[in-house]
């Protein structure tokens, strides 16, 4: 809904956003941000928080361009599978200590980042020019998409899949809203947080190696504020902070939607540095407002509470 | 107002009183020393294999250099310190505070405002930076993301306000703030040891500093007993602010410029210190000088390597491992006495 509304500002004032090549554009940097939003909702449906979902991105970006020479899905399914085995090691030490995620995620987003600036040797990272090929293959369009966009919507739909429909999808969002009932009931709440923080890292993981193989080149300081765009994506998305609620579809929703702000700016000629204020804004704006809505609900189901008491 | 009852690290019940008699206070609870402890430990044996094993590490320079170092990172662990212990987690956007206080405070200056001037207007942004961030968090709602959205927009408004470029105080008045070194000591060193002093005074003297704890450990005892968590929580944040903007005045004091680009890892330092420190993350549990020998442990660490030809990618490495270690560390010697 905000994204239509945000597509229609931008598109009534620009004559040059709405052509098919700029949609393509979009889409293309949607597809790194909405992957990532992706793994992180998941994280916060359960209850917790993946703060290194963009080191774990750069990380893998490195490692898929030092693998490049070996083929372009090989590179990336080693690089994504290594993140999925972090992730799956970040899942279980986190379940198994019943450490907050946060404060272990900010341990490990600082610490995956000096890994990547080690594996790089402090330097940018580059594809050999035999196998730059890759790049075009990445890049070929299908109408509006891409094969990275593709398989962004495919990462979606296999995700949203497996967490509305499979039981131990379902026990995700148990352990994210209520998650001493969902203990007392017997839900298993180690398993989740693992399947969570695995989907998180190798999310992170694929958006990371598309995204460098794609370009070309990787370096240990990219990503750095994509840990801001997914946060953003995911709540602009409707995921809720207090967890166990909200749709992985509308991700796709929230990451269009601050992909049409972003756009919006710079074809405007905005300097980069205004995204960062616009994305703060929009993050900032979203929880204050669903904060607002959550208090609006809560005081009306009191009222109602109340008057029913009122009539016995 | 009733007198709160002064917080323990950890309000149990079940086979201690939950409020031990007022002599045994602030003496024996062994468990409150074993953090300070490990940190203390670990301080000394990097002195000390840092001493035999790398030439120039014990020397007078050296030592200049890392209480330098110290001093900042500390003031804003200091800061940072408040937040977490008032249960808010921590703050991600010090870094960006910092930056937005330096801009104004070098743009002030240039302008011709006087020191005196300057210093207020600074400060002002830097509590109605910390309030507005506060007033968010104390109405409820999550800070990490918070502090993550108010970084990034403080960051957007920074440029604006400099334009992206290099601001220039223009002026010598205040290069004494950042160089000075009364009795032989650095101006930001006197600064960190004095603030220290002053936030162990407020947390264990006053009540303000009391409640701080106690809604960090049991907000729900601390809003039945009639306190206001939202308002402890919305105080450390301006006291978190205030601290950054600190930092901010000396280090455009020193090099008498201010840019965006500056304060790069004080975000990760800062929080780095209070959890190597060994300040529970969950709050009500720690105190500012767990922090303060955090800070000069990870300053030390950092200062070692750097010795040692370490390039940036292996300190990071380090200090994410000591953070990860560190809070797994005390999570579960804390977990484990229960």
């Amino acid at each position: 809904m905000l994204a239509g509304a945000v597509y229609a500002i931008f598109a009534a004032t620009d004559p040059n956003y709405r052509t098919q090549g700029s949609i393509f554009a979009i889409l293309e940097g949607f597809a790194f941000v909405a992957l990532l939003g992706l793994g992180l909702s998941v994280t916060i449906i359960a209850g917790e928080l993946d703060l290194s979902v963009g080191s774990t991105a750069a990380v893998a970006g490195i490692v898929a361009v030092y693998a490049s020479g070996l083929g372009l899905l090989p590179s990336i399914l080693i690089a994504t599978c290594g993140a999925a085995v972090f992730g799956l090691l970040q899942g279980t030490a986190i379940a198994r200590l019943q450490i907050s995620s946060l404060v272990f995620t900010l341990g490990t987003l600082i610490g995956l980042r000096g890994l990547a600036f080690v594996i790089a040797h402090d330097a940018t990272v580059s594809v050999s020019f035999a196998n730059l090929a890759f790049s075009d293959t990445l890049v070929r369009r299908y109408w509006i998409f891409s094969p990275f966009s593709l398989t962004t919507l495919a990462a979606f739909l296999i995700v949203g899949t497996f967490l509305g429909y499979a039981r131990y999808g379902r026990e995700v969002y148990a352990i994210g809203g209520a998650r001493n009932e969902a203990r007392a009931a017997g839900v298993s709440v180690a398993r989740p947080i693992v399947i969570a923080f695995t989907i998180s890292a190798t999310t992170a993981g694929l958006a990371g190696s598309l995204a460098a193989l794609k370009s070309g080149a990787a370096t240990p300081d990219a990503f750095g504020s994509s840990l801001l765009d997914a946060a953003t994506v995911a709540l602009v998305g409707g995921i809720s902070l207090y967890g166990g609620r909200g749709s992985v579809y509308r991700v796709i929703l929230g990451a269009l939607t601050l992909r049409f702000l972003i756009a919006g700016l710079d074809s405007r000629g905005a300097q980069y540095y205004i995204e960062s204020l616009a994305t703060g804004a929009l993050l900032l704006g979203v929880i204050v407002v669903e904060f607002a809505v959550e208090q609006e609900h809560a005081w009306k189901r009191a009222r109602g509470l109340l008057a029913i008491g009122n009539r016995g | 107002m009733t007198d709160v009852p002064p917080a323990t690290d950890s309000p149990r019940v079940g086979g201690e009183s939950v409020v031990p008699p007022r002599n045994k206070l602030l003496l024996l609870e062994p468990r409150q020393f074993v953090p300070p402890a490990v940190v203390t430990i670990a301080v000394l044996i990097l002195l000390v294999a840092g001493g035999f094993t790398t030439p120039g590490f014990l020397t007078a320079d050296n030592a200049l250099l890392i209480i330098r170092t110290t001093s900042l990172t500390g003031i804003a662990a200091i800061g940072m310190t408040f937040i977490t212990l008032s249960g808010a987690f921590f703050s991600l956007s010090v870094e960006q505070t910092a930056i937005i206080c330096a801009i104004v405070y070098a743009l002030a200056l240039s302008h011709g405002f006087g020191l005196l001037a300057a210093l207020l207007v600074t400060a002002a942004v830097a509590v109605l930076v910390g309030a507005i961030q506060g007033g968010i968090v104390a109405a409820g709602i999550n800070p990490i993301v918070t502090t993550l959205g108010a970084g990034a927009a403080l960051y957007g408004l920074a440029s604006v306000l400099s334009d992206n470029q290099l601001v220039k105080t223009g002026t010598s008045s205040a290069s004494w703030i950042g160089q000075g070194k009364p009795l032989g000591v650095p101006t930001q060193s006197w600064a960190f040891i004095l603030l220290w002093i002053a936030s162990v005074v407020v947390l264990k003297k006053t009540g303000f500093g009391r409640r701080v704890m106690l809604v960090g450990a049991n907000p729900d005892a601390a809003q039945a007993s009639g306190i206001s968590v939202g308002f402890v929580k919305f105080s450390a944040f301006v006291i978190s602010a205030g601290a950054a903007g600190i930092v901010a005045v000396f280090i455009t004091s020193q090099f008498e410029q201010a840019s965006v680009l500056q304060f790069g890892d004080i975000n990760i330092d800062a929080i780095a210190a209070v959890l190597v420190g060994g300040t529970a993350l969950q709050g009500g549990e720690g105190s500012t000088t767990r922090t303060v020998l955090g800070a000069l442990f990870i300053a030390l660490l950092g200062n070692y390597m750097l010795l040692q030809n370490y390039g940036y990618g292996v300190r990071l490495l380090v200090t994410g491992v000591m953070v990860t270690g560190a809070t797994s560390l005390f999570h579960v010697l804390r977990t484990r006495s229960q």
